[in-house]
């Protein structure tokens, strides 16, 4: 059935069975961008890499589309090998941390660039623009997870959600994840504790229909103005009914100023690990040193958290003042392809001490296994919650909700 | 042009003799001020003298709009109307730095721009100014027959470069933007914090008003011993200090730090809008621009990327801070390759001292470095082992600009550590005609 809608897969269609009649020196490349790993797959980079086929526009009048599921498919007569290769090498090197493109390129297996010469091929490429046309719309980027009909926050709406950020209403978020220590003969046991705002779920309550993060410095702000709030949700460092060490996100802003030691008062006992985000320890570095020997003069330490296989190499020769790391887990990851090959993360590793990083948002066996090899003791996230112990929300145990000391 | 790779891989400007110093210090004054169109009219205005029987010119009166016509799109279609006449080579054209657009012509031409003004005119009709023409005398155009009126034109021409002359005096005076960035703490002031509220206010005020009178320049110029400064580019940004005064002169902006890097994004976007219109000639000689890598891979930047000549790409550096780089690494990279084959040059703005030991700048893949001045540089003088040595060594010193230098005694000490590239009040006053002691 024909879409009512002009999309870019009718124009492809059109296109494609017009060229039915003169397919002498035509090609067809089609770029592969759905099957980029989820950190790239964004729409900006989408627009991008279709500027790159600018030159072969100009010159040789290609037709570039640019497809709902991010694919890039560029056709045109007579252009010449060097200068159509050369745009397939640029892409190459914008998408050079996804494994994808490391996998065969230019051979048979390559996944990243698929090339139709017309003249012989015309039948799969028309084959191929069909199925396109046919599912269109079905297989559009929901990039990064964030469903594209919240809007975006403004100021002027961030100020009315953080003049709703009250103890009463953020209480009810406050849950926490342990993470285990796996020992040399395979025993787990839990390491410590992540008491956290499921940020999530309070910005549904908050501001329904909002992209609360979309807005990386209004989101930045609200973590910082959500601190407080934390701190002051936080009755005791009771999980599975022991006491854990605990571990906090928190702002620089928020060690520096009163609202950390006021709380750290309130459990004279508790050593806490404060996790920090790069952007904020990055955004005043004296500031952030000045935090880490206020929380190690006081027997705490301090995280590094939410670093991505390249975030950790390029921090892997910085002498920061922290105690850990906190790797985050994706499949891309373990996939052993991260371009150069210093940027893989095992060198990273290595050079910082396996035994100061963490592996969070570990989702499967695959990833434990990958860490372990790598000389990582200490796993967090939902396989770990699953398998090794079990996930408990402070909320829902009301029994140690009791005050404490 | 400057040719910037060219200075990267050299061994930098000579260093002058003594008794050249002070020709060359005027050689560069006047080479600034001859990138500018005020300049460039002084200029032309001396050199026809002996031709002037021939010429007439024309002088809109732009500037005396109602400020609602003042705005860029309106004063480019206005110069738009001379555009054939240039092209035919039959005028010259200078568009003031105020919005005045001066139109030089021969005698026989005069036909031809009356009609060009009575196109420009026809943009204008409802401002007021178009309606006092009562007395005989026109408020938005005065004609000048260059075989009377010679002396006349020439003074005008001498006052516009008076003018801005004292406008780029004006721009060191005044306190630089990015000293206010990262600044966690306020000024001593008694003064509101900034909430969401007020920045959406300031915002929504900002995109109503034309900020081309915010926006300043600094030059980025290498220095060498005692000689003048050669200016390679400019940084181009918005006065945060002004820019406060103006809106919200009771609020500390600079009070949360990402309330303000919101403010900032939202101002870098504008300078992007701005430049492209192409409304400040003075830029033609290379510049740098502050901005976010979200910003690079935005559609701002790619209109940005389609309104600039491909061989002016080369001169343009852009800063984008190491925080930025780092809060997500990836998405550099990306825009890294996507600037740099664009052509573009990349700088690591806001390193300190604190920070330059952890800048590798090969990996980051920069061309530049800007480190702010502080004190504690001068502790590495002398000192092959210190850590800012090993770390300037291993950024390669000639790519490191020593930036916020407020006097002498900080380039010296830039100088000291094998630096060569200044920026900062310090360096506007050099290029103003002070003499390096």
């Amino acid at each position: 059935m024909q879409s009512e809608f002009v999309t870019p897969e009718s124009l492809l269609l059109d296109t494609a069975e017009r060229l039915g009649r003169v397919r002498a020196g035509r090609i067809a490349l089609r770029i592969h961008l759905s099957r980029l790993s989820q950190t790239h797959r964004d729409p900006a980079y989408v627009r991008i890499a279709a500027r790159m086929f600018d030159g072969l526009i100009a010159g040789y009048r290609c037709q570039v589309f640019a497809l709902s599921n991010g694919d890039i498919v560029a056709t045109g007569k007579d252009m010449p090998f060097g200068d159509v290769d050369a745009v397939v090498y640029k892409l190459r090197t914008l998408f050079d941390s996804d494994p994808l493109v490391h996998h065969d390129p230019y051979g048979p297996e390559d996944g990243f660039c698929t090339w139709h010469d017309l003249e012989t091929d015309y039948d799969a490429f028309l084959a191929a623009t069909r199925n396109d046309a046919a599912t269109a719309g079905a297989s559009a980027w929901h990039p990064r997870g964030q469903r594209p009909q919240n809007h975006a926050v403004t100021p002027q709406d961030m100020e009315r959600i953080v003049g709703g950020l009250t103890d009463t209403t953020v209480r009810p978020f406050i849950t926490a994840q342990a993470a285990v220590t796996i020992t040399p003969i395979g025993e787990s046991t839990l390491s410590f504790q992540e008491i956290f705002v499921s940020v999530a779920d309070l910005a549904k309550r908050l501001a329904p229909g909002s992209d609360l993060s979309g807005n990386r410095w209004l989101f930045q702000y609200f973590c910082e103005m959500l601190d407080t709030r934390l701190l002051a949700g936080i009755q005791n460092l009771t999980l599975y009914g022991r006491e854990l060490p605990a571990n906090l996100n928190l702002n620089v802003s928020t060690v520096l100023g009163h609202g950390f030691i006021d709380f750290a008062r309130r459990f004279p006992d508790a050593r806490f690990c404060i996790e920090f985000q790069t952007i904020d320890i990055f955004a005043d570095l004296s500031a952030f040193a000045k935090a880490c020997d206020l929380l190690h003069a006081s027997g705490h330490r301090a995280l590094i958290d939410g670093l991505t296989p390249l975030g950790l190499w390029m921090l892997a020769d910085a002498n920061l003042p922290v105690d850990s790391f906190k790797l985050m887990w994706s499949p891309d990851v373990g996939a052993g392809h991260h371009g150069a090959a210093d940027r893989d993360p095992s060198t990273a590793i290595r050079a910082l001490g396996p035994e100061r990083i963490i592996l969070a948002r570990c989702d499967s066996y695959t990833a434990i296994e990958w860490g372990l090899r790598q000389g990582i003791k200490t796993f967090q996230g939902h396989f770990v919650d699953a398998t090794l112990i079990g996930r408990i929300e402070l909320k829902a145990r009301p029994q140690d909700a009791g005050e404490r000391p | 042009m400057i040719n910037l790779p060219g200075f990267f891989s050299g061994e930098g400007p000579e260093k002058p003799e003594p008794e050249k110093e002070k020709t060359d210090e005027a050689a560069g004054e006047r080479k600034l001020m001859m990138q500018l169109q005020e300049g460039l009219l002084l200029d032309y205005a001396q050199r026809f003298e002996k031709f002037r029987k021939q010429r007439q010119a024309l002088h809109l009166h732009l500037s005396r709009l109602q400020p609602q016509n003042q705005r860029e799109p309106l004063l480019r279609a206005a110069a738009a109307a001379f555009e054939q006449l240039i092209l035919d080579n039959r005028a010259q054209v200078f568009t003031l730095f105020r919005g005045d657009i001066i139109v030089v012509f021969a005698s026989k031409n005069r036909d031809e721009v009356e009609a060009a003004l009575i196109r420009v005119r026809f943009r204008f009709t409802d401002d007021p100014l178009l309606d006092e023409t009562g007395n005989g005398h026109d408020p938005f155009a005065t004609w000048y027959v260059l075989a009377n009126d010679y002396p006349a034109f020439l003074r005008l021409a001498q006052q516009a470069y008076a003018e801005q002359e004292d406008r780029r005096r004006a721009d060191i005076e005044r306190e630089h933007a990015p000293e206010l960035r990262n600044q966690r703490h306020g000024p001593k002031r008694r003064l509101q914090p900034l909430s969401p509220g007020t920045l959406g206010k300031l915002e929504d005020a900002l995109s109503r008003t034309d900020p081309s009178n915010l926006i300043r320049h600094q030059s980025i110029s290498a220095i060498v011993g005692r000689s003048h400064p050669q200016h390679m580019f400019s940084e181009v940004f918005v006065s945060i200090s002004d820019l406060r005064d103006i809106f919200v002169p009771d609020v500390d902006i600079v009070s949360d730090a990402w309330l303000f890097q919101h403010l900032t994004e939202t101002l870098d976007r504008r300078v992007l809008a701005l430049v492209v219109a192409g409304h400040d000639r003075s830029l033609s000689g290379g510049f740098s621009v502050n901005l976010n890598v979200r910003t690079v891979l935005s559609e701002d930047f790619l209109n940005f990327d389609d309104g600039i000549a491909g061989s002016l790409r080369g001169t343009i550096v852009l800063e984008i801070q190491l925080f930025d780089i780092l809060a997500n690494v990836g998405a550099f990279l990306f825009a890294r390759d996507f600037a740099r084959e664009r052509g573009y040059r990349i700088c690591v703005d806001g390193i300190t001292s604190e920070t330059l030991p952890l800048v590798d700048r090969v990996k980051i893949g920069a061309d530049l470095v800007k480190l702010m001045w502080a004190p504690d540089l001068a502790n590495a003088r002398d000192d092959e082992d210190h850590p800012i040595s090993t770390a300037l060594a291993r950024c390669g010193r000639k790519r490191v600009v020593l930036a916020r230098v407020d006097n002498e005694e900080q380039i010296r000490i830039g100088q000291d550590l094998g630096l060569l590239m200044f920026q900062g009040r310090g360096v506007e006053r050099l290029i103003q005609g002070g003499a390096m002691r």
